[in-house]
């Protein structure tokens, strides 16, 4: 018992100290043989070996660790964004992730849908807009110009009228023509 | 993990049905459709008839038959605004 238990603290605790805490490992190395690793190397190619095998077993535990991690962050990323999009990741029946992407896929093309038609609705309602305002725009003027006329033209015969104020055809005339009135059958 | 808590407490069902088309829809409002009838000018004052009138006579009967036009042109702008061309010389 004795003698496994100082086996194992001489050899068995370097080594895997050598290989889970590198630095550790070589200083105790460095303590026990004082630089003459060239040397330990010679006379304990075992435990070398052993060393070499459990650094490359740690490292391969540390990068499947990494591995695992990952994979359950990517998980729970799977799931909270499937759980946005109003599904689950791993539906009661079929299979994983394929609903929740086809969700996604749906919610997508209704965003990029609804974009479109409301750019569509809105320039629509923006021409219409403008080609009613340029419209009533040439409107409003026709309407000045044939106001400015009359009103002239009522002047005119107004101006003729004499000191009896009699009111006759022309006066008449210009008077129906500046109420936009239309003309009389005699 | 996360995941497979999230997805036990999760209550939705597992396949939606797809999202609803876009559909644009003209809200604008339109007015009452006899709100939207032009104008028809009455006949206008007899040629043949002649009558003593006194400058503040013809000047009032002036003024009303000017704000009369303008008043008609106006509302067949405001028409025009809603259904384009109603109100045109050709459609009088």
């Amino acid at each position: 018992m004795t003698a496994i238990i100082a086996w194992l603290l001489g050899h068995a605790l370097t080594a895997g100290l050598a290989a889970l805490v590198p630095g550790a490992g070589l200083i105790v190395l460095a303590l026990r043989y004082g630089g003459s690793v060239l040397g330990w190397l010679a006379d304990h190619r075992q435990d070398a070996l052993m060393m070499v095998i459990a650094a490359a077993a740690a490292g391969l535990y540390a990068w499947g660790a990494i591995g695992r991690a990952d994979r359950a962050q990517l998980e729970a990323w799977g799931g909270t964004v499937c759980a946005s999009a109003g599904t689950k990741l791993q539906p009661d029946k079929g299979k994983r992730g394929e609903a929740c992407a086809a969700r996604i896929a749906d919610l997508a093309r209704e965003e990029r849908d609804t974009l479109k038609v409301s750019n569509e609705a809105l320039s629509a309602a923006h021409d219409r807009d403008q080609a009613r305002a340029l419209r009533d725009l040439a409107s409003a003027r026709e309407d000045v110009v044939k106001a400015a006329d009359a009103a002239r033209n009522m002047e005119k015969a107004n101006g003729a009228i004499g000191a009896n104020d009699q009111v006759g055809r022309d006066w008449f005339d210009a008077l129906n023509r500046a109420g936009g009135l239309r003309p009389p059958s005699r | 993990m996360l995941s497979t808590g999230l997805a036990g407490c999760a209550h939705h069902p597992a396949n939606l049905p797809p999202p609803p088309t876009a559909v644009a829809v003209n809200t604008e409002t339109q007015p009452a459709a006899d709100l939207l009838v032009c104008p028809a000018a009455p006949e206008g004052f007899p040629l043949d008839q002649a009558a003593t009138m006194t400058n503040p006579v013809r000047s009032a009967a002036i003024r009303l038959a000017e704000a009369y036009a303008a008043v008609v042109d106006q509302l067949d702008r405001l028409i025009e605004w809603h259904d384009p061309g109603a109100c045109t010389p050709a459609a009088k």
